[in-house]
């Protein structure tokens, strides 16, 4: 059986060093050593419990599920189970009413790959979804980072996903890419929206420490400031020198010193966000320094806050967005304390040494470079409201934030008691856990998940205590459930994550982060920074779907594989050619399987495939005729724009 | 609180239709039929029409609909704004019209123009975000809802059960108003509404990917959904293209000039070229009206913006920014009602949907009554409304004696133009009159309308 005659579907690859240096994939190539046998006595033991006879040379099986209902409509069953160590399998889930499961096993060898499904009724094998190893490849590459290029690619293979996980929850063992480093140079620091946002498009393209930026970007979107606010403030502090009276801070490259000051604020937080993750932080840390942020003191307002109208707009969010979630228990009531809590702080500028002492003095002429220092927090002890604050008053989580009034400078401590009583409340542990794992594993985590990431929250041993955040990352991306083949494609690609996992995976590139890809972003409606909502953008791949979105994603891919203007683009023909596909007319099935494998893991459908085939073989009036070069980008466009790309 | 990413559906009912109950009706299905819909909603006919323009940026009113029947509307509280009443038009004695709004006469004159005043909300917080959100979402408590009150009518009355294209907006972003669950086509640009490939390759482009995303493959919980959008955006693309919107150009009757300036070629009125993006997007928002086959198949909604109101400095007088603004607006209403009673000159020849239609403006909050000391106002409260149509009641609306006591224009905080006229109450008049909506929607769509009594403010704006 394992010398039938085969589709020529692709099944493993093989290292080439000399290919390291350049950036493209890796070709699809036929192993020459002989896979395993075919799986022998499948049978269902009863209900829920599969087993089959073992396999020489297999190392692991994989199964395979699809419903009859897409059989008969030529759809193969998908990965289902993997990698299983032994012979046997629990399959719980039972079908719908009126419907019925097929399945399907293989066995695998980690030498020489995959074995076959075994033949339909003829002589051709069956076909199915992707083979397990490569969807679970770039299944994990999609969640933990920006999805596959080389370097990852290589890497997984070599690690495998568990060990691939493992590597980036410490970026510092990565070492980075001279590319990226090249092109991020020209943005530390940032000066304008221009320079936050390409750093982030630079980072998710570039980056070898993928899950790194993936927390850096959940963490600014979770405490989410917008740009444009920022700047507004900043032109009244930096102001047009126009006469008369020209005003001493005024800005005569107005309104760049705005600009440039609004971007430090939000690119010291994220990158304070994401070392804290990666250094030892805990959630308390992450809040803490959330509010005393100088970009949120601005964004919600915090600077307007004083004894006798204290500003409600931080409290709430505080309690909403950030540490507990709607339907946490907390009341107005709750939001007014709160809000008497925050009263006396604001911003100004502070000489470096001071940067952390809300009670140090500001510089008066902060317009001038000297002395050198930094926009900073800072409490005004006649601002506060010194009398004492109730949170959660009646419930179990109550606690009280004493008067100061007959010591009002200690007043300044009222944010560190209020936050450390939020943070003990149980419905923060619970609201952060199930935002992480929306984020990596699942949109819609059972309890029982969330359980499991709590335990972890609470256990406080770990490094950094109570709500270690990394150890909090690390359960959610090493869970188990992660890497449950049927987590596969539950979630939707965010712009971002979608336009650059297309130039990853086609080896595209891009020089400055914002040429020609911000138009998409802008059009996608998904601004890193300049997002208006506090609730920042939405991880649901319900709030992304959409006509409007949909289009900009399928134009985006047109203009990636048609577009190599040296500063945004992709070259696919040469891509194939240096991989040993070759682009001369009539070889159309391998190069459509070259991108096929990169772009969805081998999982579409014969028809699917076949119509990317058809696609390339034919002209712009569907007349049978051979391709050149632009009818290959052309192929490649028409892929990217495939509904199956937009899945994560 | 309410976010709509983390969906508490326990609170919306979008399936219930439009007043039926299970004891009433007696289905496990709660989606009726358009057909048993009409019958129990009443005898308005469902090919009615709304097209709205929100105005960003907080329109000062008292300088658009300008109170001279009121003394403190004066040099003193506006030295360098205040227009004399020999250089505004009179609507009733009391109030008048910036000089820049004369294109909206004809509608006036003709009774189907009513020009509001005092239309706000309490407690306004005169943020552009809130503000912005609060008209957009029908409920001023909850100034952080993303779900608009016109996207829970769409789904308490079924207006888009079984129709391709319901609604269609031409905006930079979805607008809040029709924000939700669902997904409606909003166009950020009209002029590139499409593949950026032409044909040739287009075609064949279009075809194919509407064919993949029709049968697409995967067990994935999105597939679904992605699959439903594919084919949905490729058959919306077509019907866009379809309209061929870059060469409708329908002339006025009389003058012959294009009603939509949207290139030199096209601007017999002399208008900036900065308006060419507002008139296109009027434009297109016309024709998906004109291009709805009128019995529940086609658009119903549309609707589009114009930014540019927050005139805090130099904000202009008889001429200037706020002007200019008001000048394109109001040619954009002439037009709009001109080619919408099908008048136009036009090849294409639509017939008049004007009975059935009717054009709103929103605007997040009105101007402060003084001016400040750059000529310009600031974020203030309550600001004026203009809603014309076949179906409306025209005149002047809380702004003569009666209705205009003296005091009103400094009555919040001393500083700002008091309302008068809760927003909710317009628009839910629209609907329910105009749009046929049902009596027993109206919670459904504007939270605590019938508690806070707002049915009391109602105007009568609707003829019924």
């Amino acid at each position: 059986m394992g010398n039938a005659p085969r589709r020529p579907v692709p099944r493993s690859r093989y290292l080439d060093p000399a290919l390291l240096l350049t950036y493209t994939l890796l070709a699809a190539t036929a192993t020459m050593a002989q896979a395993p046998a075919e799986v022998p006595g499948l049978v269902f033991d009863d209900r829920t419990t599969m087993s089959w006879g073992s396999v020489a040379g297999a190392d692991a099986y994989a199964v395979y599920r699809g419903s009859v209902a897409e059989l008969s409509a030529d759809l193969p069953g998908r990965c289902h189970g993997y990698p299983l160590a032994a012979p046997g399998f629990d399959t719980p889930a039972a079908p719908g009413s009126g419907q019925a499961f097929f399945y399907l096993v293989t066995a695998e060898s980690d030498t020489s790959g995959e074995g076959t499904p075994g033949n339909a009724s003829g002589p051709l094998e069956r076909s199915l979804l992707g083979s397990c190893k490569t969807v679970m490849r770039n299944h994990v590459l999609d969640r933990v980072g920006f999805g596959l290029d080389l370097w990852t690619r290589m890497r997984i293979e070599a690690l495998g996903p568990a060990g691939y996980i493992d590597e980036q929850l410490v970026p510092s063992s990565v070492t980075e890419d001279p590319i990226y480093l090249l092109r991020a140079a020209q943005y530390e620091p940032p000066v304008d929206i221009f320079g936050l946002i390409g750093r982030q498009t630079i980072g998710a393209v570039y980056s070898r420490r993928q899950l790194e930026w993936q927390t850096a970007i959940f963490w600014a979107n979770h405490f989410n400031t917008f740009w444009g606010k920022l700047v507004d403030i900043f032109q009244g502090v930096y102001p047009q020198c126009v006469s008369p009276g020209v005003p001493a801070q005024c800005d005569a490259n107005f309104p760049a010193k705005a600009y440039e000051v609004a971007s430090e604020l939000q690119y010291r937080e994220m990158n304070r966000y994401r070392d804290l993750t990666f250094g030892n932080g805990s959630f308390r840390d992450l809040i803490g320094a959330n509010a005393s942020g100088p970009a949120m003191i601005l964004y919600l307002d915090t600077y307007t806050s004083v004894v006798g109208n204290p500003n409600e707009n931080y409290p709430r969010e505080l309690l909403e967005l950030y540490a507990l979630g709607v339907g946490a228990g907390y009341t107005q009531q709750d939001v007014e304390q709160l809000a008497r809590v925050f009263t006396g702080w604001t911003l100004c500028k502070k000489e470096t040494a001071n940067l952390d002492d809300p009670l140090a003095p500001c510089i008066q002429q902060y317009w001038l470079e000297v002395p050198a220092g930094a926009w900073a927090p800072h409490f005004i002890v006649g601002n506060h409201d010194c009398t004492a604050k109730t949170l959660f008053a009646g419930t179990p989580e109550e606690f009280v934030v004493p008067d100061t009034c007959v010591d009002p400078t200690s007043g300044v401590n009222d944010v560190a008691l209020a936050l450390d009583g939020i943070v003990a409340h149980p419905a923060a542990a619970r609201f952060i856990s199930t935002k992480l794992l929306q984020r990596f594993v699942t949109e819609t985590p059972d309890a029982a998940l969330v359980d499991d990431m709590v335990a972890v929250w609470q256990d406080d041993t770990n490094p950094a205590g109570v709500g270690d955040l990394h150890a909090l990352l690390s359960a959610a991306v090493t869970h188990p459930a992660l890497l449950e083949p049927d987590r596969v494609g539950g979630k939707v690609k965010t712009p971002l994550e979608h336009f650059t996992s297309a130039m990853r995976a086609v080896g595209g590139y891009t020089l400055d982060g914002v040429s020609t890809v911000l138009t998409f972003m802008v059009n996608a409606q998904h601004i890193p920074h300049f997002n208006e909502v506090p609730t920042g953008y939405s991880e649901l791949g319900g709030d992304w779907i959409g006509t409007n979105n949909y289009l900009e994603r399928q134009n985006y891919g047109l203009a990636l594989a048609l577009i190599d203007d040296g500063f945004f683009g992709s070259n696919p023909v040469d891509l194939l050619n240096h991989n040993g596909v070759s682009t001369a007319p009539g070889n159309a099935a391998p190069i459509v399987d070259f991108f096929i494998d990169a772009l969805f893991a081998g999982a579409l459908s014969p028809a699917e495939r076949q119509a990317a085939i058809d696609y390339l073989e034919t002209d712009d009036n569907g007349i049978p005729a051979a391709y050149d070069d632009t009818r290959i980008r052309q192929t490649v466009a028409f892929l990217l724009g495939y509904p199956h790309f937009q899945e994560q | 609180m309410q976010h709509p990413t983390a969906c508490s559906c326990s609170r919306r009912h979008f399936l219930r239709g439009c007043g039926l109950t299970l004891t009433g009706f007696g289905v496990a299905s709660l989606f009726p039929t358009p057909l048993i819909q009409h019958a129990l909603a009443g005898t308005t006919p469902s090919n009615r029409r709304l097209l709205f323009v929100f105005l960003r940026g907080g329109n000062d009113g008292l300088n658009a609909v300008i109170p001279h029947g009121d003394p403190q509307y004066s040099t003193t509280s506006r030295p360098t704004l205040y227009i004399p009443p020999g250089s505004a038009i009179d609507l009733n004695g009391f109030a008048s019209l910036h000089p820049a709004l004369g294109d909206l006469s004809d509608a006036f004159d003709d009774g189907e123009l009513a020009v509001l005043h005092r239309i706000g909300y309490n407690n306004n917080t005169r943020s552009h975000f809130d503000g912005q959100r609060i008209w957009e979402n029908g409920d001023p408590t909850q100034p952080q809802l993303f779900e608009g009150w016109l996207y829970r009518y769409i789904q308490d009355c079924a207006v888009s059960a079984g129709v391709d294209l319901p609604v269609f907006t031409v905006q930079s972003t979805p607008p809040v108003l029709l924000r939700g669950q669902e997904k409606f086509v909003n166009v950020a640009s009209p002029d590139n509404f499409n593949y950026i490939v032409g044909d040739p390759p287009r075609g064949k482009l279009a075809g194919a990917w509407r064919g993949v995303a029709d049968g697409m493959s995967g067990l994935g919980s999105y597939a679904p959904v992605l699959s439903q959008t594919g084919v949905k955006l490729a058959d919306t693309l077509d019907e866009y293209q379809s309209w061929d919107q870059a060469n409708w150009n329908p002339l006025d009757p009389i003058s012959g000039w294009s009603l939509f300036p949207v290139s030199p070629a096209t601007n017999q009125a002399g208008f900036s070229a900065n308006s060419y993006a507002f008139f296109t997007s009027l434009k297109v928002a016309a024709l998906s009206l004109l291009e709805s086959d009128g019995t529940n198949n086609g658009t119903r909604i549309a609707g589009t913006q114009l930014a540019g109101w927050d005139t805090h400095n130099g904000q202009g007088q008889i001429n200037g920014t706020q002007a200019e603004l008001l000048s394109w607006l109001a040619y954009g209403f002439r037009s709009l009602r001109v080619v919408l009673s099908g008048a136009a000159t036009d090849p294409r020849g639509y017939a008049s949907i004007w009975d059935d239609t009717l054009v709103v403006t929103l605007s997040e909050f009105g101007r402060t009554t003084d001016e400040n000391g750059s000529s310009g106002t600031d974020h203030a409260a309550a600001s004026c409304q203009f809603v014309m149509g076949g179906t409306v009641n025209g005149g002047v609306y809380n702004c003569d004696a009666t209705t205009w006591p003296a005091g009103v224009m400094y009555g919040v905080n001393g500083r700002y133009l008091l309302e008068r006229t809760d927003y909710r109450a317009v628009f839910w008049e629209i609907l329910r009159d105009h749009m046929g909506a049902p009596g027993s929607s109206a919670n459904a769509v504007f939270p605590e309308y019938g508690s806070l009594g707002l049915a009391a403010q109602e105007l009568g704006l609707i003829q019924v």
